[in-house]
């Protein structure tokens, strides 16, 4: 177990390292210099070396390379043009909007996927069965932005039950806070939900056909404890394997949804520093939102080689 | 009935059975499933009006009619009109144009080489290290991100887009065909290919490939429908196509500003993007049903 | 009075393409503290028939459409769901093909014995996994309290498919079913297998039958045997009997596979022809279009099943 965890930690480090030359190395692509375009066509030579002197830019590609590896090393990210800020401040405080809504959406795709998707294996061919299959191919189809604004639409418009949009942190809003959460969760849960009804129901049905659970019924187990002990955790693997891939899909979602509700969190932060020319601001929080992204799945894997013994005692899986 | 059928008779009556009604009738199974062919003619259909926008489309994209600025769907304006005096229903099929068109783009070019590499990085060794060493940095960026990083500092463009989705699908196209290279390689026809000294290039392209193809066309499908959603999102946040050509996203998030006047600029794109998406889904589970045995009434033994 | 008694035992699949008869009519016995041999090619209904005696197989598209199978008296097929439950795992346990995949990959071996252990009888978390240790004992596993800790897949094929044995006879079933138990394991295994079996059929008086398309397994272990093909019984009886004076020209072919096989000129002797299709059986005799000694009738109608004693065969050429 050990062993797994300390491989798996020893490749992330290499991963993030040449992630961030290769982030590096895009925002040289931008057309002339971070610099010059921040300023706009109207700025003199002058203004445009003072502020690349204060971003570093005078100076030797690789210096500036090594600054910006320090920086992420030491958390040192250099001050953001348009928020006199340090970057390093900027990211944080955009950080818990982001994960909140993101994990909110995991968890409650995963409770509600995989219920849907058990319900549907085990009743398969039933009624409820091809209303949930009509059900989540409908919901995979589903543009979130489009739900977003839709839910925004009927239920923050017309109905009034929820915010049109906003946020309030715990500490501001206590429990009511969440209101502000409702509508985006569900726009981005919902394509979620779809997928891993799906999945979820496959997968289970591929499992009720596995010898052992001939083996099981065999013992004298009743039905339930069939499904719900041999069966399920076999088929809670999966669902564990497919959380990892839908955050990659939902932290992208996030950037969209945080857009349409007005969330302070980090895709409201990039598209926003885009819109600015900010550049090192996007370069950093892109750079944090993956590294986020690659420490979460990392706690996935983590849940993983809890569930599943050919894991943790190291023979599959490498 | 060639000696195969046969062989295969001996040992399992059922699934030889299935195996020949099987080759006689991919094609009608695909074709028997209702919603496979309402979603390859849906998909068709909009593919060849895109392809003819500029006759199809009552109106040009950009044609501005201030005077008849936020019409509702209507006789002259089927899909009603925007805040510009833009008919919604031409700027959707131009848009179909840009979604489709880079959709196809990307999913055409990234299976392409996709293949490639996979097919390569299955076969050697050396060139798989480094293969996958790549795809492992393109795959460690949530898709959209990756995307958004791209086109944060290219700026925006169709070709940009084309580019940024480009680099997200290709490295989970070339590790797909991989996985599925490296499954079949120990399969006994293919040892046996090898044994009678076939060159790798033919036992790729004559083996692999072809029994790889399936699964492929099912995913290059789905593959297609999230790419839709991927330009529809990057076009929405105003980094993906710029203004002057219409995308679906783009309507979208133009319209959205008017949401509680003109439900029609809202509701009409997604619809869009709803039923391409949906259309693309089902038609990969069509094509995933021929290639599945159950759909003939399997019975386990 | 034979301890299982099955009679007549119809057992269907309702498929897309049409019914197919995975069993279609098949009596036998098994008699206490002995072996029955069920043999057959794939296909021929051997497993359904012994997977239909408790209700196992899938349902839709599975069908018990008609026979009885009376265990000591009891019409096991007439019973509810949850007196089955008491029947499975208790009286009548089994064992399958594939050591490898029929044990659960995400629970400790020890687990799933004392699994089956509390589901029958009145004992604690910790006894049920003592017991289970001494069942691991008992099918000779070295140092069974650590094996109890193991997960299957640190376990290699031969000693999953004796832990497999361990689950079954944990709670001294009647009945054991054996389905292929030998058959996926090396051939020096096969042999251990088979053996530790037998030890426990005298051990426990339990009966067993053992599912295999091997005639040499049969030869080495059983005590009466059953020919099937395409969900027909057409031979049944004494070993002896049906070894030394075959009637059924199927069992016939079949020994000559193997006989003709050891010494003799030619390698191996095969049976023309194949299996027919399931779903479109021949009419008559559905042996009839490989048999030798076809005659009109064969094609025509099906055939008796004519008495030998206790040793019956189903074939027009006695009737």
């Amino acid at each position: 177990m050990l062993r797994f965890l300390t491989r798996r930690i020893l490749t992330i480090i290499p991963l993030t390292l040449v992630m961030a030359i290769m982030m590096f190395f895009l925002m040289r692509l931008l057309p002339g210099d971070p610099a010059s375009q921040l300023l706009g066509l109207e700025a003199t030579p002058e203004e445009i070396h003072a502020l690349k002197v204060e971003m570093r830019l005078d100076q030797p590609v690789y210096v500036q390379l090594i600054t910006w590896l320090g920086g992420l090393a030491t958390g040192d990210l250099g001050e953001s043009f348009y928020h006199k800020m340090p970057i390093s401040k900027i990211l944080f405080n955009h950080l818990i909007p982001t994960l909140k809504l993101t994990l909110f959406s995991l968890f409650f795709a995963v409770i509600i996927g995989t219920c849907a998707g058990l319900v549907s294996a085990v009743k398969q061919n039933s009624l409820t069965d091809r209303i949930l299959v009509v059900i989540s191919t409908s919901f995979m189809a589903i543009p979130g932005m489009w739900l977003g604004l839709l839910l925004v639409l009927f239920f923050g418009v017309v109905l009034g039950w929820f915010p049109v949009a906003g946020y309030e942190s715990f500490r501001d809003g206590g429990f009511g806070s969440f209101k502000y959460l409702v509508l985006p969760v569900l726009a981005m849960a919902t394509a979620e939900i779809g997928i891993l009804t799906k999945m979820v129901r496959a997968r289970m049905l591929d499992v009720l056909h596995q010898d052992y659970v001939l083996t099981a019924k065999s013992k004298g187990l009743p039905f339930w404890k069939v499904i719900f002990k041999h069966a399920f955790k076999n088929t809670l693997i999966t669902v564990v394997t497919l959380s990892g891939m839908m955050l990659a899909a939902l932290m992208g979602g996030a950037v969209i949804t945080e857009n349409i509700f007005a969330i302070p969190g980090m895709g409201r932060l990039i598209v926003a520093s885009i819109a600015r020319r900010d550049y090192l601001v996007v370069q950093s929080a892109i750079m944090f939102i993956t590294f986020l992204y690659l420490f979460l799945n990392f706690l996935v894997d983590v849940v993983y080689a809890f569930l599943d013994p050919r894991v943790s005692y190291g023979s599959l899986k490498s | 009935m060639n000696k195969e059928t046969t062989a295969l008779e001996e040992t399992k009556p059922i699934e030889a059975a299935v195996m020949r009604k099987r080759r006689e009738s991919g094609f009608r199974v695909l074709f028997r499933n209702p919603l496979a062919i309402l979603s390859f003619l849906y998909l068709a259909g909009m593919g060849l009006a895109a392809v003819a926008a500029p006759w199809v489309a009552p109106y040009g994209p950009n044609y501005m009619d201030i005077d008849a600025r936020f019409t509702a769907p209507g006789f002259h304006h089927w899909l009603g009109t925007d805040h510009l005096g833009r008919d919604v229903l031409s700027r959707m099929i131009f848009g179909a144009r840009t979604t489709m068109g880079v959709s196809l783009a990307v999913v055409m070019t990234s299976a392409l080489a996709g293949t490639a590499l996979g097919l390569i990085s299955g076969f050697f060794r050396k060139a798989d290290e480094i293969i996958m060493r790549i795809t492992d940095l393109l795959m460690a960026f949530p898709p959209l991100i990756g995307g958004l990083a791209i086109m944060a500092f290219l700026g925006p463009s169709v070709k940009n887009v084309v580019l940024a989705l480009w680099l997200v699908t290709v490295p989970r196209v070339a590790r797909i065909v991989r996985g599925e290279t490296l499954v079949l390689r120990e399969m006994t026809f293919i040892k046996a290919a090898q044994m009678m000294k076939a060159g790798t290039g033919r036992i790729m392209f004559l083996h692999i490939l072809p029994n790889i193809m399936s699964p492929l066309v099912v995913y290059f499908t789905l593959l297609f429908a999230g790419t839709i959603m991927a330009e529809a999102g990057l076009s929405f946040l105003g980094i993906g196509s710029p203004p002057e050509v219409p995308s679906w996203g783009l309507v979208l998030s133009e319209g959205r500003y008017y949401m509680r006047n003109a439900w029609w600029l809202t509701v009409m794109p997604g619809v869009a993007i709803f039923l391409a998406v949906l259309s693309c889904n089902l038609l990969g589970d069509g094509i995933r049903d021929v290639g599945d045995p159950r759909q003939y009434g399997k019975a386990r033994k | 009075m034979p301890l299982l008694s099955v009679r007549d035992l119809k057992t269907y699949f309702n498929v897309f393409m049409g019914t197919v008869k995975a069993v279609d009519g098949v009596s036998f016995d098994l008699e206490r503290g002995k072996t029955l041999g069920i043999v057959g090619e794939s296909g021929s209904g051997k497993t359904v028939s012994c997977l239909s005696l408790v209700k196992l197989i899938a349902m839709p598209p599975g069908e018990i459409v008609g026979g009885q199978a009376l265990l000591d008296g009891e019409d096991l097929l007439t019973l509810s769901e949850k007196e089955l439950r008491k029947v499975r795992g208790r009286k009548i346990s089994m064992i399958f093909q594939e050591p490898m995949t029929a044990l659960n990959p995400l629970f400790t071996v020890g687990d799933q014995i004392a699994e089956t252990i509390r589901l029958h009888q009145k004992v604690n978390k910790k006894e049920a996994f003592e017991k289970a240790v001494e069942m691991l004992t008992a099918v000779s596993i070295p140092a069974p309290r650590n094996r109890a800790l193991s997960y299957p897949h640190q376990l290699s094929g031969g000693m999953k498919q004796r832990a497999m044995i361990a689950l079954a006879m944990s709670c001294h079933p009647q009945i054991l079913i054996a389905d292929e138990p030998s058959t996926a394991l090396d051939v020096t295994v096969q042999a251990q297998i088979l053996l530790l079996i037998d030890e426990f059929k005298k051990k426990y008086g339990t009966s067993v039958i053992l599912v295999t398309h091997n005639m040499g397994v049969i030869t080495s272990t059983a005590d009466d045997v059953m020919v099937m093909y395409v969900g027909k019984m057409v031979e049944r009886g004494n070993i002896y009997e049906v070894f030394n004076n075959p009637k059924h020209p199927y069992t016939v072919g079949l020994l000559e596979c193997i006989l003709k096989s050891t010494g003799g000129k030619h390698a191996l002797k095969t049976m023309p022809g194949f299996i027919p299709n399931p779903i479109n059986k021949p009419k008559g005799c559905a042996f009839n279009p490989r048999c030798s000694r076809r005659m009109s009738i064969c094609m025509a109608e099906e055939p008796p099943v004519v008495e030998f004693g206790k040793h019956v065969a189903a074939c027009w050429l006695y009737a």
